[in-house]
């Protein structure tokens, strides 16, 4: 079996001669991923009619499970969407809030989460706490505590929180404040948009009243294709963002069709997520995150500059922007400027 | 035109052997489109970063550009978006609409335009009216008259409808309409799903408050691309309905960028612009439009029924014809069996308490394949297959 690293770069669809410092904005697949992807593809446009009346329904189920056995999740709680806006949006516009009710965030949320917030505060006044963590504050405790301290002092509806937040990056505490979220009563929110393929996500375990993540991002799968889960109680509550032919039908058909796209995307969940299986989830998470944190010292050490945070807060992704050298290897996640 | 037909056929991505009837739920595309795409998909794959914060914004400007001017507009007002549901969803969603206002729809509107109307009498109590058409009121003077009374007799806000329906199908006068509402003073919506590509849609001359029309159906393009058209004095108003990092950026940036997708696919709305072009818009219509009537009426014929509506102006390249059954689950069951073992697929509806296939014509379908369906087809209705 082939090592990870310069061996492993010609399986990738990779521009020759580009070195890729950033994996996670899009995320970049196998070959073997998007050689079955075109085939899909291709079989879709070929007969669209009978692909998205015939194939889908028979495939569709297999693709669920799979993704949803990955997270450790039962299929029926699990929905797929184009991104994590759309995931976003369909959780926090149906979940009844009005001017009594308020959002916690903390200030390194990702700008669609804020912008979500901020649609809400506009349109249906309802209120928002907003965490400021500054560069000394990126500490578990210190995370912890802050949002503790507003749980406890406010009467918080909902609360969101990355997995890993995207600028800075910093792997976050999510099993604590979760355990907090049901402590005060709260509707937990997990941002896990990066999340499978590079965490090891068991929601079982985890047990949120919401999660999304991309599949794309990680989980070697074209981008993009997000995974939405919820309790079991929210099914009958929640709708998707985009109202459709489905609306009403249940949620799992508002997931299932709501509107024209590429009914076939879908199908390479499956090749991304067999593909990090044929190597191990473990393995790859361990190579990746050691690379980037090794990788940016080195950057931090040529620059004479240092990483934003010390220690465990890390992931595989560092709040520094830098270009790495020939050697790199199967992909040190890095942000720089937002799009 | 005398390349269109059995010679075409082999430019097209076309399933082999499959007979298609049913050009436009989603669209069929040329080969030289899906080489183009494959290409374009590549290139974004293979580095995503300088796709999309690079080229995308270059590329965004001269795929509305070419959409503009296919459309007759200006650019400025025309919005990428992926379907007509996001189109929708996002004009009705930020209108406004309180229990004060009122939607005058058709009832052969679209089931998405109905649920997103349906949405808002549920979540803002918006009141809406909606106008019965059966098969008797299936004319042009008898949908505007009653269009127009209820402009009349009710205050209505906002009027949706089709440029081309669905199911059934037919052609509205919009023109017509978008006027009415213009006396009466109610913002129009064109749904043009079906348009671009099989109408000549003008958008300067029509100048209706918003129209969409999908790429995919008629132009030529993959699944997944649609326009939004709306007047300059809503660009302000009107957001994208999923919120994202753009919000509050301006329209074009709402839509340019509402969450990661794969942004090489709009760029084949240049590419099916093109095909047209290169074969004449008009030269297609006819082609298509004249097809889809013989066809239909050929199909008639070998049934032994009839046309929902027998006047050929009031059809684009879709028609309707009567199945020769009463049970609406027994014709689906047929529709399968049909697809299995003859490899032709009819879409099947039921309309006004009967039963019937809608029947399209695009470049590569010739006399035959409605003669093949139409045998294929009663074969299985009468358990002879």
């Amino acid at each position: 079996m082939k090592n990870f690293g310069k061996e492993f770069k010609e399986e990738f669809v990779i521009e020759p001669g580009y070195t890729c410092v950033n994996h996670s904005s899009f995320g970049y697949i196998p070959k073997c991923v998007f050689k079955q992807r075109i085939d899909n593809y291709r079989k879709f446009l070929e007969n669209p009619d009978c692909f998205a009346r015939y194939t889908i329904p028979k495939q569709s189920p297999l693709v669920r499970q799979t993704a949803a056995e990955f997270l450790n999740a039962s299929p029926n709680q699990c929905f797929f969407s184009n991104n994590s806006a759309e995931s976003m949006n369909s959780i926090l516009k149906n979940l009844g809030l009005s001017d009594k009710d308020t959002i916690l965030y903390l200030n390194i949320a990702y700008p669609m989460v804020k912008n979500v917030i901020k649609y809400m505060n506009t349109n249906f006044k309802v209120n928002t706490c907003m965490v400021e963590l500054k560069a000394e504050d990126l500490k578990k405790e210190i995370i912890l505590q802050y949002i503790e301290e507003n749980m406890k002092s406010k009467k918080i509806t909902v609360a969101v929180l990355d997995n890993i937040s995207s600028q800075p990056s910093i792997k976050l505490p999510t099993k604590e404040f979760i355990e907090l979220c049901k402590k005060y009563d709260v509707i937990s929110i997990i941002d896990g948009a990066h999340g499978a393929g590079i965490s090891e996500i068991n929601l079982k375990e985890l047990d949120p009243d919401f999660f999304f993540t991309n599949l794309n991002k990680w989980a070697f799968c074209p981008c993009s294709v997000n995974l939405l889960y919820m309790k079991e109680k929210y099914l009958n509550q929640i709708h998707n963002n985009t109202v459709s032919v489905f609306y009403g039908a249940g949620i799992e058909k508002e997931f299932e069709y709501y509107g024209t796209r590429d009914a076939s995307i879908i199908l390479s969940v499956i090749d991304g997520i067999n593909y990090i299986n044929s190597f191990g989830l473990k393995q790859i998470i361990e190579y990746c995150e050691n690379l980037a944190w090794e990788g940016s010292n080195l950057v931090a050490k040529i620059w004479e500059t240092e990483l934003l945070a010390q220690g465990q807060s890390h992931a595989f992704c560092y709040g520094q922007c830098v270009g790495a050298t020939q050697g790199s290897l199967l992909h040190i996640g890095m942000f720089e400027e937002l799009l | 035109m005398d390349t269109f037909g059995l010679k075409i056929k082999e430019d097209f991505v076309i399933e082999n052997g499959f007979v298609c009837v049913n050009h436009s739920s989603f669209g069929f595309v040329p080969k030289e489109v899906f080489s183009q795409r494959i290409e374009h998909y590549t290139k974004f794959l293979q580095n995503p970063d300088r796709f999309v914060k690079i080229d995308y914004p270059k590329y965004t400007a001269e795929i509305r550009k070419t959409a503009a001017e296919f459309l007759n507009t200006d650019f400025n007002q025309c919005m990428l978006a992926s379907n007509s549901a996001e189109s929708f969803n996002s004009i009705i969603r930020n209108l406004g609409l309180t229990e004060n206002d009122t939607i005058l729809y058709f009832s052969i509107a679209y089931p998405m335009v109905q649920n997103t109307i349906k949405f808002m009498t549920t979540n803002y109590n918006v009141k809406e009216i909606k106008i019965e058409l059966k098969r008797q009121h299936l004319d042009k003077q008898t949908i505007l008259s009653l269009f127009e009374e209820q402009l009349k007799t009710q205050k209505i806000t906002v009027a949706v409808f089709d440029n081309i329906t669905a199911l059934p199908s037919l052609k509205l006068p919009i023109k017509e309409l978008i006027l009415l509402c213009k006396q009466y003073n109610t913002i129009n919506i064109v749904d043009a799903a079906h348009g671009s590509g099989i109408t000549a849609l003008d958008i300067k001359d029509l100048d209706p408050d918003f129209l969409f029309t999908n790429f995919n159906k008629w132009a030529f393009c993959p699944s997944g691309v649609n326009i939004l058209y709306l007047k300059e004095q809503y660009l302000d108003k009107i957001h994208h309905n999923t919120i994202s990092i753009h919000y509050g950026n301006g329209l074009a940036k709402e839509f340019e960028y509402s969450g990661t997708k794969d942004f090489s696919l709009p760029l084949s709305l240049i590419d099916g612009v093109n095909f047209i072009k290169k074969h004449g818009l008009n030269q297609i219509i006819q082609y298509s439009v004249d097809l889809a009537w013989e066809g239909a009426n050929l199909v008639a014929q070998i049934w032994q029924t009839e046309l929902l509506v027998n006047d050929k102006s009031m059809h684009s390249a879709m028609v309707n014809v009567r199945i020769p059954h009463e049970d609406q689950n027994y014709c689906r069951e047929c529709q399968k069996k049909c697809y299995e073992k003859y490899n032709v697929f009819l879409v099947v509806f039921k309309y006004d308490e009967l039963n019937w296939t809608r029947l399209s014509a695009s470049l590569y379908n010739t006399i035959a394949d409605y003669e093949y369906a139409a045998k294929c087809y009663l074969k299985v209705l009468k358990g002879e297959e």
